[in-house]
């Protein structure tokens, strides 16, 4: 879309964004490929972290390998990494090396107040949750704050694990799974003035792949009213989706786009598992912010789905797992509906060339 | 650049991010806004392509699902119906829509895979002597025509994956049991067939294959390739990790790994600048350097952490991995304007 009709449609002030554009565009470098950032950004990383293994096997050397006794002594030692890594940015040392730092301390630290002094996950839970806060604020790198979003989402789904599944309140499970797509989806739509892309992502997929993963350990069988709540979150986190995109369309052919889509997705979302509507909202997603990147992963993860689907033992809007010949009725009837939907795109699509 | 040709610049999502952060948009129009500026005609034709490819994956998967409830009640005649039906009607499907054009390499592609799960259900229903190396040969050799047919990168691909199970059945059922090769060459045979479809795919594009211009293949088969020799390499400095059977090569694996890294990374610098492809053979050679002088160390320190002797081998080992990795970082960053330069050129 080009400038002059973005400032009409969304009627924002032209002086200030065309001033921003025209400082960008003139002194703006040329950013380095994404895969050599990558690797780059990687060799930094294991710089940083080696520093920390280091101060730990000194540690180990000077105090033996008790850590339980000696958590508060950990713990410290792994904020000063974490608090040396936030400052050092400020000097000429690659960002990369600095992260590594940073969480490698944090790491650190989360394991002394976690197993070293409870034995639980929750009270590492907590601190890193107060570590990311800190790093937003902070401005940290992105790369930083999605290891942190990571280290977050492994310890909510440990916390769940060990908190919830024993009590086998698994509705609980399914909601928190829940509550993190619809958290995602939102910080993606509606951000912050502080960029949480890797926050957001990591909400949606440790959304998609958990449920995947703790049905490796049990299964969900029990017909539990609250875990078709679950499913309508994940529903309202399509709608959601679907209303921005309508309210961005700005003409019918677009809107009528928008409502096809919803009218795939929606019922469809309702009919699948949990994880299956989670994946879905990933590829909404990516269609809804034209991302192409979140559009591969959401497609893969749709895949990792569908295969999971074979042994899956999910409960159905029909309050029972669904037996296989129901399953590939399912199957067969989304495929069908998704082709429709394809062809429908690329006939039109085909009409409106020139 | 004045304000009225800005009017007329087209936004990136890169440009909405940066209105947000400054606060020139709000929160509530940042969705319609991120939706408004993609390029839809783009997003039609890809999201099109991908509900096709997503709703042909679920129909399989319902056919799948109905074949697993109904298996015990279908007759052999209906199974191979099936089966058959499907390699004839996706065949049908790519010549009508042409063999070199992007539905029919797809076709071509479906009816590739059906061939295998054809094979194993012969193999599943007449058990004979035929082992798990003839599936996989007559596989690889059946499908062979449709590959070269198609002339898509993607399809050649997937038959390297084929290739690749062919070579580890032929060398771990037949080869090595029968005394013919020595058990620790196994994965300089797994490496050498992604290494020579890639060296093969290489000298036709220099031939002028057109249809060899996407480079994805090319990184997709050298990461394997390298990442096979460099398990050799590691299984001969580390034979007591528990991860490896013991059957290590000797110091030739440091050679063998050598040549072809040393060769990538000179090919990809100067005859064919390509910023990934040496990036790849940089890594790799980067991950060598630090487990040979990890090695090393192992050997001049016994490497216990309770030990102060110990404990200084494990700082020599930080250090000497931070330089591995520091070395590849900056040799990474200063090659980045010869390669842009380089690329740029060659369009």
């Amino acid at each position: 879309m080009q400038a002059d009709r973005f400032y009409q449609q969304f009627d924002l002030q032209r002086t200030a964004i065309a001033h921003d554009i025209h400082i960008h565009d003139q002194y703006a470098e040329p950013p380095l490929p994404w895969f050599i950032q990558g690797l780059i950004g990687l060799g930094g990383w294991i710089i940083g972290l080696t520093i920390v293994l280091l101060a730990i096997a000194i540690l180990v050397l000077l105090h033996g390998s008790d850590m339980d006794a000696l958590w508060p002594v950990n713990f410290a030692i792994g904020t000063a990494f974490l608090v040396f890594g936030w400052s050092i940015r400020c000097l000429r040392m690659p960002a990369s090396v600095a992260d590594g730092l940073a969480f490698g301390g944090l790491i650190f630290a989360a394991l002394a107040i976690g197993v070293f002094a409870a034995g639980k996950a929750y009270p590492a839970l907590f601190f890193t949750g107060l570590v990311l806060i800190i790093s937003a604020r902070l401005d940290a790198t992105l790369v930083l704050q999605g290891a942190i979003a990571a280290l977050l989402a492994g310890l909510i789904a440990a916390t769940a694990m060990q908190e919830l599944v024993i009590d086998r309140q698994i509705s609980a499970v399914a909601w928190i799974f829940a509550l993190e797509s619809l958290a995602g989806v939102i910080l993606f739509m509606f951000p912050a003035r502080i960029d949480l892309r890797p926050l957001a992502s990591i909400a949606i997929f440790s959304a998609v792949l958990s449920p995947v993963l703790a049905a490796q350990f049990f299964t969900w069988t029990e017909p539990e009213a609250s875990m078709i709540a679950g499913r309508l979150l994940n529903l309202s986190a399509l709608a959601v989706l679907f209303l921005t995109a309508w309210l961005g369309a700005d003409g019918t052919n677009r809107r009528f786009d928008v409502l096809m889509f919803a009218a795939l997705c929606l019922p469809t979302a309702l009919i699948l598992p949990q994880a299956g509507s989670s994946a879905l909202i990933v590829f909404v997603l990516a269609w809804c912010r034209g991302s192409l990147p979140l559009a591969i992963i959401g497609g893969a993860l749709q895949t990792v789905f569908v295969m999971h689907y074979f042994h899956d033992q999910s409960i159905s809007l029909i309050y029972r797992a669904p037996t296989m010949i129901e399953k590939a009725w399912i199957m067969g009837g989304i495929g069908i509906a998704l082709i429709a939907l394809g062809a429908m795109l690329a006939f039109r699509e085909a009409r409106a060339e020139p | 650049m004045t304000h009225a040709d800005i009017g007329e610049r087209d936004l990136s999502f890169a440009d909405l991010l940066r209105f947000r952060s400054k606060g020139l948009i709000g929160p509530v129009r940042f969705g319609p806004a991120a939706f408004a500026i993609r390029d839809h005609r783009r997003w039609a034709q890809m999201s099109g392509a991908a509900l096709l490819a997503l709703g042909a994956g679920h129909l399989v998967a319902g056919l799948v699902f109905y074949g697993a409830s109904q298996w015990e009640d279908l007759s052999e005649w209906q199974i191979f119906g099936i089966l058959q039906g499907g390699i004839v009607v996706l065949v049908a499907a790519a010549l009508a829509g042409g063999l070199t054009k992007p539905v029919g390499q797809a076709a071509l592609i479906g009816a590739t895979l059906m061939t295998g799960l054809l094979l194993h259900i012969v193999q599943r229903i007449y058990p004979s002597s035929a082992g798990n190396l003839e599936f996989l040969l007559a596989w690889a050799l059946l499908v062979l025509p449709w590959v070269a047919a198609s002339r898509s990168a993607a399809h050649w691909v997937v038959w390297t994956i084929i290739a690749l199970f062919l070579a580890d059945a032929a060398f771990s059922g037949y080869l090595e049991p029968s005394g013919l090769v020595p058990a620790a060459i196994g994965p300089f045979v797994l490496a050498a067939v992604p290494g020579l479809v890639l060296c093969g795919g290489e000298a036709m594009r220099r031939r002028g294959a057109t249809w060899l211009r996407p480079k994805w293949p090319r990184y997709v088969l050298l990461a394997p390739a390298l990442g096979l020799l460099f398990t050799a390499l590691l299984e001969h400095l580390f034979p007591d990790l528990p991860v490896f059977d013991g059957a290590a090569a000797g110091v030739e694996s440091v050679i063998i790994f050598t040549i072809p890294v040393l060769a990538a990374i000179w090919f990809y610098r100067f005859r064919v600048p390509d910023y990934a492809g040496f990036a790849i053979a940089i890594a790799f050679a980067a991950l060598a350097a630090g487990a040979i002088g990890a090695r090393m160390i192992d050997g001049w320190y016994s490497l216990d952490p309770l030990q102060p002797s110990g404990l200084f081998g494990w700082l020599l080992i930080f250090v000497w991995a931070s330089a591995c990795a520091g070395g590849m970082a900056i040799l990474l960053r200063h090659q980045g304007y010869f390669f842009e330069t380089a690329e740029h050129h060659a369009g």
